[in-house]
């Protein structure tokens, strides 16, 4: 009898508890929303319709200069163009050339980077100021370091690799087919591995010490400690700039065209580089969309695998 | 706990308040400088630049003024424009000077294209065609039959420049016609006699090879044929023709194959700056010939805009200029490589008539304020000898030299594709015939390549 | 032994701090490259080899940059339109970060991947519809059509969500089990814990900001309302260059992101050193 009765009573403390999670959780789920609202209203109105506008004109032919009267539907027409379009094959290709080198160098050299830079260098600081420099000079002068660098005649990396490594015939570099998006990628990823390593080190300072200290007790090695205990607790700071890495690095334009203008031939148009091309120098504004559609789906792709990844592995 | 709530909430929004004050307070005190009120309402909400003088002319005249937005990336000097407002009080021409580098087009287009108040666009040097094409500017054929201009004889060859299928979009205003420029103290130093006024492309080439021969030493070049589109193409389109008769890609043209070679040869022989090189050192015309790392140049008559001013290009040499070499015998008398920029009305533009008023006083009162700046005015009845003298002024050519520019006698060709779809032709040769002088394509794939591609743009 | 040990780190930290010092040199060449630039004259800017010591010394630029244009006024319309984007961004990322970081609601995941959608597609491809579609809010050609949209950006919303995830959910739990409120537990905890991170959104957004050159071209047709970035470019001639006036103009234009960055960093290591004392 008293058993029961305690059971009874078990029940209901079990049902008010249940009662007073689901107050806590709307109680969470209002502050959530309200503290999204002043974002989701502005990010609707400033970014959100504009994206809205464009993409559907992928799907239209449109004559700016009559307004929208001068809008046509025609479905899909412009992506079946697209499909046939060398512009934009050899673009995607060179796109996921470029993201699939870029992404790892820059995020496995700004890891590293950051790791020694956190904690183990002397002179911190003016050396994290040194390495966000490239980010913050002008595009100009970072490409005309470059360009001289790789100048292919006399050029100092031509001088080493013909004079140390004997190399007999040192690639031209940004005038070659072959090698200026090689080019491109290695300027793209000095320049922009400070960056990363900024957003790196701000995660690795919710990093606990005491972890650190007690690998340190243990004699755990500086290689070691990286691999066991830094790497997996910034995964998911990992994934994150993986992530915009990926996002970033499609999105490529400035750098091919202050430095090759998508030549020679078409060896480094990128995506951003056509869209440009066609909505300003062709004026098809509608086929312009429709290219940035593709792109669209390609990082949505890569994106969408990233975060399936990330689920399984960190949880 | 609820309290707080709300306190926590007040203060955000707080914040966040004072942060839109702050903005719109910088919003306003940026238009309240700058705009006149009463022209704000009269012109779609958006400021103008006037000063205070000029809105109190305004208001003497009674009349509201229409104002007029005239962008531009190379004006020549405000006076003139000034002059013009004074003159007509019933139009204020505002000028919005935008950076003259690539993207300037990309700001007029968008203008254009969306409505935006501008009501004069410039566009130079072959890119206003696709325009034409594509809408963007009003026709001012009735204007020009109103007025009773004859096109021909105000603007001669450079009329085809604001044509489009005999329709009128713009009214020629500067134009740039090239020649050689040579390095005076570098021929003398060799002993090489200075280009003659009816020399040969063979003339030419020796010349270069002798120069290049006596420079090589010191790493001075013979010539220098720029990596613009088309650049290469410059004595051919004497002779050359771009179209087929019906109409095709006629890149195979004896006179545009033997351009490419000789590009090709020349680079490859030394005898100038290769064309990877000059992509990849970012060379410049004007810092290369007057840095004296070559003994001649093929350039536009901007050069002499750089040539006077010592601020940036100080140099200590004579220049000299000769005429464009002639294909060979076959062609006669003197000859230029030409192009020419034009004004234009957007067809968005709300105040035309008001515009076509500002386009003729420019094009046909400020011939030498344009002369001043280093470029030539394409208006032939305000031709007259002065205005060599202002063209020259301030720069070490003689003017003699200076003449050449504007010598009636000279035969005008350009190495520009006018013609159906011409922009993507010159982009499609440019992309391929690259990879022919950085020697990755044959010359025989490479004009098979172009011949193909633009075949296809243009059945479109 | 211990000494040893403590000897050959200590060697080792040098070795590493060598190695990085050649890097982080070689990342400044373009600096160095841009201050020689704007001693020079036009004429020799684009030689090869660089000569980073000037052949001839041209110490006019920075004069003809401040007298020839607005550039003052460039300068202050830059500050102005930079620090009301970065304030209001910092606000409204922050806040938006916080449901999406420490918060659950249905429909989280759709909307985070809604607004990650939003980075995928580039500008370039937005500026004609932006343009017509602003100059329809009436923005356009005034500091709004540069400000406002910076306050919603994306990037900051993600950044910001990241670092707040990464604060351990028990320092926050203790508070909220004693009835503290979500603005409460957000102004008191978890902004003065995320400050590293607000430090480098500050960074890197006014670092955008400031660079920005596309937005403000395209918008602004005003000259009084010009950026610094675009009345710089005002140099540019017709078939020309001007880098020495540029990178004179850039140069100076640089001296608010460093400060602002050695300002960050210093956040940095003492809110390190804060936490190290705690623990």
């Amino acid at each position: 009898m008293k058993k029961k009765l305690n059971k009874e009573f078990d029940k209901r403390l079990d049902k008010r508890m249940k009662k007073s999670l689901n107050k806590i959780q709307l109680r969470e789920e209002r502050a959530g929303y309200l503290f999204l609202l002043p974002s989701m209203i502005g990010t609707l109105i400033f970014i959100v319709i504009p994206i809205v506008m464009s993409l559907l004109l992928g799907f239209t032919e449109w004559n700016p200069m009559k307004g929208l009267a001068g809008v046509k539907w025609v479905a899909l027409a412009n992506f079946k163009e697209v499909i046939s379009d060398d512009r934009v094959l050899a673009a995607i290709h060179n796109n996921l050339v470029y993201s699939l080198s870029y992404v790892p160098l820059t995020i496995g050299i700004a890891l590293i980077l950051a790791a020694v830079l956190n904690r183990f260098v002397f002179c911190k600081i003016p050396l994290r100021m040194m390495i966000f420099m490239p980010y913050i000079s002008s595009l100009v002068s970072v490409a005309t370091v470059w360009m001289v660098l790789l100048y292919p005649d006399r050029g100092p990396v031509n001088a080493i690799l013909s004079s140390v490594f004997h190399i007999a015939n040192p690639p031209k570099w940004f005038i070659s087919s072959k090698w200026a998006l090689v080019g491109i990628i290695m300027m793209s990823v000095w320049h922009d591995v400070g960056y990363y390593v900024i957003i790196i080190l701000a995660n690795m300072q919710g990093l606990s010490r005491e972890v650190y200290e007690s690998a340190a007790v243990d004699g755990a090695s500086a290689v070691q400690t990286f691999f066991r205990i830094t790497v997996p607790m910034l995964g998911s700071t990992i994934f994150f700039c993986v992530t915009l890495a990926t996002i970033n690095s499609f999105k490529v334009f400035d750098q091919v065209n202050i430095i090759t203008e998508g030549g020679p031939g078409f060896s480094t148009t990128v995506l951003v580089q056509c869209i440009y091309y066609y909505a300003f120098k062709e004026y098809r504004i509608g086929y312009a969309a429709a290219v940035a559609i593709i792109l669209f789906l390609i990082i949505f792709v890569f994106s969408s695998i990233l975060q399936k990844l990330e689920e399984k592995l960190t949880y | 706990m609820k309290k707080s709530t709300k306190c926590g909430y007040g203060l955000m929004f707080a914040l966040a308040a004072s942060l839109m004050f702050a903005g719109c307070q910088s919003g306003d005190s940026s238009n309240g400088t700058s705009a006149v009120p009463s022209q704000e309402e009269s012109n779609q909400g958006t400021s103008a630049k006037t000063n205070t003088e000029e809105s109190q002319k305004a208001d003497s005249a009674k009349a509201e003024p229409v104002v007029i937005n005239y962008y531009e990336w190379d004006v020549p000097d405000e006076a003139f424009i000034e002059k013009f407002n004074e003159e007509n009080p019933d139009i204020q021409v505002v000028v919005h000077t935008i950076p003259a580098n690539g993207e300037r087009l990309t700001k007029l287009d968008i203008l254009a294209m969306s409505g935006g108040d501008m009501d004069v666009m410039p566009i130079s040097d072959g890119d206003q065609f696709t325009r034409f094409e594509s809408g963007m500017l009003a026709s001012l054929d009735e204007f020009i039959a109103r007025d009773g201009i004859d096109m021909e004889a105000s603007f001669g060859k450079y009329a085809v420049w604001g044509q489009s299928d005999g329709v009128y979009y713009g009214i020629p205003f500067r134009a740039t016609q090239t020649a050689i420029y040579y390095n005076k103290d570098m021929f003398d130093q060799a002993g090489v006699p200075y280009p003659s006024d009816d020399w040969t492309w063979d003339e030419y080439i020796e010349t270069a090879k002798k120069m290049a021969e006596w420079g090589k030493e010191q790493g001075i070049y013979g010539t220098y044929t720029h990596t613009y589109a088309n650049e290469w193409a410059t004595i051919a389109g004497q002779v050359g023709n771009w179209y087929t008769e019906d109409g095709k890609c006629n890149i195979k043209d004896p006179a545009w194959v033997r351009a490419l070679e000789v590009r090709k040869s020349l680079d490859d022989a030394g005898v100038q700056m290769p064309y990877g090189q000059i992509v990849a050192v970012k060379a410049v015309i004007n810092s290369s010939f007057l840095g004296g790392k070559e003994a001649m140049v093929h350039a536009g008559s901007w050069l002499v805009r750089d040539m006077k001013n010592k601020d940036k290009f100080p140099f200590d040499f004579n220049v000299g200029v000769a005429y464009l070499p002639r294909y060979d015998e076959s062609v006669e008398g003197p000859r230029a490589n030409y192009s020419a920029s034009v004004l234009g009305i957007p067809a968005n533009s709300k105040h035309k008539e008001e515009a076509w008023r500002f386009i003729r006083y420019y094009v046909e009162e400020c011939s030498s304020e344009i002369a001043k700046s280093g470029n030539l005015p394409t208006y032939l009845p305000a031709y007259d000898d002065n205005i060599v003298n202002i063209f020259v002024d301030g720069s070490p050519l003689a003017v003699e030299d200076g003449q050449k520019f504007f010598d009636s006698n000279v035969k005008l060709s350009t190495n520009k594709v006018i013609g159906n779809h011409g922009a993507e032709y010159m982009q499609i040769t440019k992309e391929e015939a690259e990879q022919y002088f950085n020697g990755e394509k044959s010359l025989e794939d490479t004009l098979d390549t172009i011949e193909k591609r633009v075949n296809e743009i243009l059945e479109k | 032994m211990k000494k040893q040990q403590k000897t050959k780190k200590l060697v080792l930290r040098v070795l590493v701090t060598a190695i990085v010092a050649m890097f982080a040199l070689a990342c400044i060449f373009p600096f160095l490259w841009m201050i020689s630039t704007s001693f020079k004259y036009e004429i020799d800017v684009m030689e090869f080899p660089i000569r980073l010591i000037p052949k001839r010394w041209n110490l006019k630029n920075y004069a003809t940059v401040w007298n020839n244009s607005n550039f003052p006024r460039y300068y202050l319309n830059s500050v102005k339109v930079t620090l009301c984007a970065v304030l209001g961004e910092l606000c409204i990322t922050t806040t938006a970060a916080y449901a999406f970081g420490r918060l659950n609601f249905r429909g989280k995941k759709l909307l985070y991947t809604l607004y990650l959608s939003t980075m995928m597609i580039p500008g370039q491809v937005l500026l004609l519809p932006k343009y017509i579609y602003f100059s329809q809010l009436h923005i356009t050609n005034t500091h709004w059509a540069l400000i406002l949209p910076s306050f919603f950006s994306v990037f900051g919303v993600l950044l910001m969500r990241q670092v707040f995830a990464q604060i351990p959910f028990e320092y926050t739990e203790a508070a909220y089990m004693d009835g503290a409120s979500h603005p409460h537990i957000f102004l008191r905890l978890i902004l003065p814990l995320a400050k590293p991170g607000i430090m480098t959104l500050l960074l890197l957004s006014f670092t955008w900001s400031w660079n920005d050159y596309m937005n403000p071209l395209v918008f602004l047709s005003n000259e009084t309302l010009f950026t610094l970035t675009v009345g710089l470019q005002r140099f540019q001639e017709d078939a020309s260059t001007n880098y020495a006036l540029i990178m004179s103009g850039a140069t100076v234009s640089l001296i608010p992101l460093i400060v602002l960055f050695l300002f960050t960093q210093k956040y940095f290591i003492e809110s390190f050193a804060a936490a190290g004392v705690k623990g």
